[in-house]
């Protein structure tokens, strides 16, 4: 039964770093309708800044944090100044290809920035541990799971109560009807690129944390894909929703496929494929993911 | 619209998929144009300048043929403009690849050698320099090493080192094809046999295999025969020489068998440790025999230990290692508790000549200590030695090389390891010595020795007369 929470527990932190970089992807898809394939790479930059102000400058955690968040979102904001904006209009394969090549460019960027070595996040949390109920947690498993409850209820409250809020949903809904009730479309595309770029750092910093920030946080990046999908690509709930599916689905597999000889047949490695599996899984039933919203063209 | 943008994801995602399920790297890289080498014999003499450690050069006015990878001419930026110029090259994990971290300082390490070599007067009459558009970025990728050893075959006389077992033996029709020999990245106890290659990868210290031997009889002496182990290891030829070495040892020890073989996939491909930490935390094993990258071997003794399973060991192959985890304040207690692994030579602050030469100009080009650095240089020895003999002769083409790798003997090391040599039979020539190290934030470079070089007794008795692995 402990095994079986641990596992369960692992999966509910792991989401919550899914759930990041998720809603990154989401909040950009709702504003723009652009899907955002430079996300691993945002994280890959904004891991990359709070380690610099923590480790580097000798900041406090806080405060690395704090900086790391503005130099995301200018740098957010600068991305969709400059690259996004100009293609307003054009084919969204045509705009896809710009954020992949985008992805490409920063993510060089933050490399080159990194270096090849393992680098400290300098996180209170390090590899410290809480027994409850003999379930071992990590502060910082712990921690991720409340940043992502605190952040996706700044959000809500973002959406519900503020002005840019409320221009963001109207602008997802309509945006030439937003746009002629004098809603500065403009600010809603800057804001969102800025916003998922702060989410993105988060991801970063809980990818990073504990052993350290390195060059492959960018791959594991990358089954956020999965979870908009399963999720519903202009759906928070569904990014929140689908990051917890995805998440326990590859946490049980890790944990219990190598106790069953009847998997023993799919190999090992066989959890890191799981995302993709459960992916395709709900593709086949629900094109538009669980909590996507189902679009009617009419001919 | 949506549905062609999940049309392009999942697409994308499929892609992802297939990069994550075969633990491939789909990153490209290329070099660009290098130096024109010569292509034909030619009769330079350039003059002869004594080289430190080597033997007997010829004469100043003498005639030396060479054909690929060496001038007449001067190296661009030469250090002594009346040298000719010896062109190695390297293939290496200089990025995104999980051996990154090691990779840079190895090659730092190989550019400051021959830096050394040519301020001192250069070899017989040539400078010997790897220039940066002779080093090529394969990312631990076999594909693209081929791909780079096609690329250096006209441009240089053959490889300060070639990245990775698996790799280098992807790479080995190209380098019989082009007489290149090849200072390996790697010790994989097939090197030690020509017919596998040719006598053209001059392997250096014991291979994975005598390692993980030397390394059961370590825990043999340390903990007694009964207890339980599991294995972790990269796929290929690294993580299953050292596997096959294990079990060979822990049968010679009536030790039990592994209660888990663990195939991890390196994360920088997409692999996730979490697996892995399920499959321990479930078998509690007494130790865990690490053959992965530094960053999978970290993960995987945190996410153990943090599962609630805290009285493991750690027995890692030498790749396992990186000093940047000394930076870690969290991790290197848990590390130094836990963590011991196999070295072919002795660490940063070892007292051999050869190590005060690697610190002086590690500390020249402001490297700090680094375990692959120490790597790096040995790893040139046998090189300085099969040059310094080819010049010797007279004759540097690539032919002449191949055949003197093939009974290349007396290679000086400078005590970093015991005289070298590759004429005999493999279980003739074979280093089979060790160092036990343990974790340590106080040591330089985050290890400190627990035993001097040893032989166990069934590495010593041990019969070569294969490889450990074959894939």
């Amino acid at each position: 039964m402990n095994q079986f929470l641990q596992a369960i527990t692992n999966g509910f932190s792991l989401a919550a770093i899914y759930a990041l970089i998720a809603l990154g992807f989401v909040i950009i898809y709702k504003s723009t309708q652009v899907f955002n394939f430079a996300q691993p790479a945002l994280l890959l930059l904004g891991g990359y800044w709070v380690l610099y102000f923590g480790t580097v400058w000798g900041w406090p955690f806080e405060f690395a944090i704090l900086a790391g968040a503005v130099f995301a979102a200018v740098t957010g904001i600068i991305i969709e100044r400059t690259t996004l904006r100009p293609m307003v209009g054009k084919p969204v394969f045509a705009v896809a290809i710009v954020t992949i090549g985008l992805n490409t460019v920063i993510t060089i960027i933050a490399l080159d920035l990194m270096g090849v070595e393992i680098r400290q996040m300098g996180d209170p949390w390090g590899l410290k541990t809480v027994l409850i109920g003999g379930v071992t947690i990590a502060h910082r498993q712990i921690a991720a799971i409340v940043t992502v409850i605190v952040l996706v209820s700044l959000l809500l409250a973002f959406f519900k109560y503020s002005r840019m809020g409320l221009a963001m949903r109207a602008a997802a809904f309509d945006q030439e009807v937003a746009l002629t009730q004098g809603v500065s479309v403009r600010s809603v595309f800057a804001i969102s690129w800025a916003i998922a770029a702060v989410l993105a750092l988060f991801g970063g910093i809980f990818l990073g944390s504990g052993i350290g920030f390195e060059r492959s946080a960018a791959v594991s990046a990358l089954k956020a894909l999965p979870v908009v999908i399963v999720g519903g690509l202009d759906s928070i709930t569904g990014a929140l929703v689908g990051a917890v599916i995805v998440a326990q689905a590859e946490m049980l597999t890790a944990t219990y496929q190598s106790q069953f000889a009847w998997l023993s047949w799919l190999g090992q490695g066989f959890s890191s494929v799981v995302p993709y599996l459960v992916m395709f899984i709900v593709l086949l039933f629900r094109p538009y993911g669980l909590f996507g919203t189902k679009e009617v063209e009419r001919v | 619209m949506k549905k062609r943008w999940l049309g392009l994801v999942t697409l994308l995602a499929a892609f992802s998929l297939v990069i994550a399920a075969c633990g491939d790297d789909d990153t490209s890289d290329t070099t660009t144009a290098a130096p024109t080498a010569a292509t034909t014999a030619s009769t330079a003499a350039p003059a002869t300048t004594a080289a430190p450690a080597t033997t007997a050069a010829p004469d100043e006015g003498s005639d030396i043929a060479f054909d690929v990878g060496v001038t007449p001419a001067p190296c661009s930026d030469a250090v002594n403009e009346g040298n000719g110029c010896i062109y190695l090259g390297i293939i290496s994990d200089l990025t995104d690849g999980p051996f990154a971290p090691l990779g840079v300082p190895l090659t730092q390490a190989q550019e400051d050698f021959w830096g050394v070599v040519n301020a001192d007067g250069g070899l017989g009459g040539f400078d010997v320099i790897i220039t940066a558009d002779n080093t090529f970025d394969a990312h631990y990728d076999g594909a693209q090493h081929v791909e780079g050893a096609v690329s250096l075959a006209n441009r240089v006389v053959g490889l300060a080192q070639s990245l990775g077992t698996p790799q280098t033996q992807a790479a080995l029709p190209t380098f019989i094809e082009n007489d290149m020999v090849v200072s390996p990245a790697s010790w994989f106890s097939g090197w030690a046999f020509d017919d596998i290659d040719n006598g053209l990868v001059m392997e250096v210290g014991a291979s994975y295999c005598m390692e993980a031997m030397n390394g059961m009889s370590f825990l043999a002496q340390t903990r007694g025969t009964d207890f339980s182990w599991a294995i972790v290891y990269f796929p290929g030829d690294y993580g299953g020489d050292y596997l096959a070495g294990a079990k060979i040892g822990a049968a010679l020890l009536g030790m039990p068998a592994p209660v888990a073989e663990l195939f991890q996939i390196p994360v920088s491909f997409g692999g996730d440790v979490a697996e892995t930490v399920g499959a321990l935390a479930a078998l509690t094993p007494d130790v865990v025999l690490m053959v992965t990258g530094p960053t999978e071997m970290a993960q995987i003794t945190a996410g153990l230990f943090g599962t609630g399973h805290q009285t493991f060991q750690v027995l890692g192959a030498g790749p396992s290692w990186n000093v940047a985890l000394k930076g870690n304040a969290d991790l290197m207690p848990l590390l130094e508790a836990v963590y011991f692994t196999t070295q072919s030579w002795g660490g940063w602050d070892t007292d051999s000549a050869g190590h005060a030469a690697m610190r002086a100009a590690a500390e020249a080009g402001g490297q700090g200590p680094h375990n692959a650095y120490i790597a790096g240089w040995t790893w040139q020895y046998p090189w300085l030695t099969l040059l310094t003999e080819a010049i010797a002769s007279g004759d540097l083409t690539r032919a002449n090389l191949a055949s003197l790798a093939l009974d290349l003997d007396g290679i000086d090391f400078q005590g970093i390891l015991p005289t070298g040599s590759y004429n005999g039979t493999p279980n003739e020539i074979v280093e089979r010595s060790t160092i036990i190290a343990q974790a340590s934030a106080e040591a330089s470079d985050g290890l400190t020795p627990v035993t001097d070089a040893f032989v166990s007794e069934i590495a010593a008795d041990f019969n070569l007369v294969a490889p450990c692995f074959v894939g």
